[in-house]
């Protein structure tokens, strides 16, 4: 019948594909696409990178590592840099802290007893995507600036910029532990740790917490490269953070901004890299109870 | 005495009366299961018991002291939870140790009453295995030991078997009526299992629409329903309509039949007969009109249950399902004539509900 001849036949199996379990002669027509995929996706991220470290290394009089050496060891900007670089880590770790200790009980309490209410919740955290920084500036400032009602002055101090960096990390933060708490059965962990007569904040910390753990790392890492990198608000808000001082330098010595920008890159790169090593356990470890 | 004792319990949910007036005393080391459909307020119950929810009105009493006002934290109550509960980052010994931390044991006593129970639910080889390196009957038998370890007043049990595969929940249930016996633990246990219910319990309560339906020993409850709906939901029952003739005789398809439990019965009370499977005894019928006093129907399905062949018989009254020794099933081919003699002691006669 035609209908039957339009059927292919499968193609003809070679002598290699014979000796292979299925899945691999399967995968052989697939990888092509995904090499591909994946060569684009690894010139995207590398190419610029690679092209900030030529940039960084010639200064259109040959291969020197002057840039780097004008800020790490030189007198006029080594100062700043370190000043600067060891601001920005510091600002990000308390972040992280602040933005941890407001989103985990409130994602927890919202996933255990306001399930009603997520909706307001996502909505409301990922309002620092929606508004421009500029008008998020300006809301703090105002809020914050000692003015009836609130009365509080916190503008220029380093708890200000921490503030609103918590706000900016709300999306990641509040994404990254909400989906955690949802991969988890709360209800029936919080019920157990109770019926064993464990506290709420006992349950919190024994219990949910050390299950969460990746969820919290993923938020840490996240927040913690938002707030190394972030330029807007602490140029608003005058504040000499990293940032600020790259794009300061990058003004007037555009090799040693370009070497700066790899140098932070690194650094960032390995505080993430401690704050993963810190975090991590091995596979369902937790605090020792009994033997 | 009574040693839990639940007082006029009435839970709400928005408008809907998931536990009306329910009140029950439960002694000191028995173990009562409440059975019923979803919905019927058992879990509810337990979880006032347990201080999870808070009922709108009646109390909770552990040896005469009101425990309602207290959180779960405080009730000394352990649970056993359908999902285990087990918490991920910890062993079996450390899961079962945990509640003994909590309340700040010394190292040398958690350390060894950890070992008791491990050895008490034979999984001593699997201390240090997290939840996840468990099998499903390996985790609640954890699940199980963790409750015991705060040596709780009351041990609550909530579809504790539910998630496991057939084989391992008959086993389970051996072994949590033996550790219950064995530590003589007041127990309540939630299913919807009814072989489950009556296999494992002093007593059983059968529960409908938030109420309590029933009673009794898991023989009473059995044998002696006091409800059609106790009759429906606990084993497999036939329900034939009748009506009184005389005093113990009742008129159902088209036969007069002798029903001592219909005695008290006046003359033209619409009835329904409840009879066991087990209560019909089937013969073959070659040719002729049954006996008088016997049911007759056609075999129209056989179900092969292992020891014995459940037939599904139509005839005058209705499809009734007979039991018969799996070695007697070809007596009965589908399609055979058969009449019915009923035990007719065992067969009970509960007046038609308006």
């Amino acid at each position: 019948m035609a209908a039957s001849s339009r059927v292919l036949p499968p193609p003809a199996m070679t002598a290699v594909d014979a000796g292979r379990p299925p899945h691999r002669q399967r995968r052989r027509h697939l990888p092509l696409g995904l090499w591909i995929t994946l060569i684009v996706a690894t010139l995207y991220f590398l190419v610029p990178l690679l092209a900030t470290v030529q940039f960084s290394l010639d200064s259109g009089q040959g291969f020197s590592l002057d840039p780097y050496l004008a800020f790490l060891t030189g007198r006029e900007l080594s100062g700043d840099f370190y000043r600067t670089i060891s601001y920005s880590i510091l600002l990000a770790l308390l972040t992280v802290a602040g933005s941890l200790a407001l989103i985990f009980p409130t994602a927890y309490w919202v996933n255990l007893r306001l399930n009603r209410f997520r909706p307001v919740m996502t909505f409301t955290t990922f309002l620092p995507f929606v508004i421009p920084p500029v008008i998020l500036s300006l809301a703090l400032q105002q809020t914050w600036s000692g003015l009836p009602p609130i009365n509080v002055a916190l503008v220029g101090t380093p708890g200000f910029l921490i503030g609103a960096y918590v706000v900016l990390s709300f999306p990641y933060m509040y994404g990254s532990i909400d989906n955690g708490l949802r991969a988890m059965d709360i209800h029936t962990l919080t019920e157990a740790a109770q019926s064993l007569g464990a506290t709420l904040p006992m349950t919190l910390w024994r219990v949910i917490l050390p299950n969460l753990w990746p969820a919290v790392v993923s938020g840490a890492l996240l927040t913690f490269s938002i707030v190394m990198g972030e330029f807007v608000l602490a140029s608003l808000f005058n504040y000499f953070t990293f940032p600020i001082f790259l794009n300061y330098t990058g003004q007037n010595k555009a090799h040693v901004a370009a070497a700066l920008t790899i140098v932070s890159f690194a650094i960032t790169w390995f505080c993430l890299g401690v704050i993963q090593a810190l975090s991590r356990r091995a596979p369902g470890a937790g605090p020792t109870i009994g033997k | 005495m009574s040693y839990l004792e639940l007082r006029g319990l009435r839970k709400m949910f928005a408008s809907a009366v998931a536990l009306d007036n329910f009140s029950l005393d439960v002694a000191k080391g028995e173990f009562v299961s409440f059975l019923g459909p979803s919905g019927c307020g058992k879990t509810t119950t337990l979880r006032i018991i347990a201080g999870f929810a808070h009922p709108d009105a009646g109390e909770v009493r552990v040896d005469g002291r009101d425990v309602t006002p207290l959180p779960p934290a405080r009730r000394n109550m352990g649970m056993v939870f359908q999902a285990y509960g087990l918490f991920p980052n910890l062993s079996a010994a450390a899961n079962i140790g945990f509640g003994l931390q909590v309340r700040h044991r010394p190292a040398a006593e958690r350390s060894r009453r950890v070992g008791e129970l491990l050895d008490l639910v034979g999984l001593t080889e699997v201390a240090h295995r997290y939840p996840h390196e468990m099998s499903g009957g390996q985790q609640q038998r954890v699940a199980l030991a963790r409750a015991l370890a705060i040596e709780p007043s009351v041990l609550l049990l909530d579809e504790p078997l539910s998630a496991l595969d057939a084989k391992v929940r008959v086993s389970l249930r051996t072994e949590i009526r033996r550790i219950q016996t064995r530590l003589q633990m007041t127990t309540i246990y939630v299913t919807h299992d009814q072989e489950e219910a009556l296999s494992i319990s002093d007593r059983v309560v059968v529960m409908s629409k938030g109420r309590i339906e029933q009673v009794g020993t898991p023989l009473e409850v059995y044998q002696a329903p006091s409800t059609l709906f106790t009759a429906d939901f606990v084993g497999a029952m036939n329900r034939v309509a009748g009506v009184v003739q005389d005093p113990g005789v009742v008129e159902a398809g088209g036969r007069r039949l002798r029903i001592p439990a219909a005695a008290r019965l006046s003359a033209g009370t619409r009835v329904q007969l409840l009879i066991r499977p087990e209560s019909a005894v089937p013969t073959v019928l070659p040719n002729g009109a049954p006996p008088a006093d016997a049911l007759s129907g056609r075999v129209a399905v056989q179900t092969f249950l292992g020891a014995t062949t459940r037939l599904t018989v139509e005839g005058e009254a209705g499809d009734l399902t007979v039991d018969v020794p799996s070695a007697r099933a070809r007596e009965f081919p589908i399609g055979s004539r058969i009449a019915l003699r009923l035990d007719a002691d065992a067969v009970r006669a509960v007046p038609d509900q308006p």
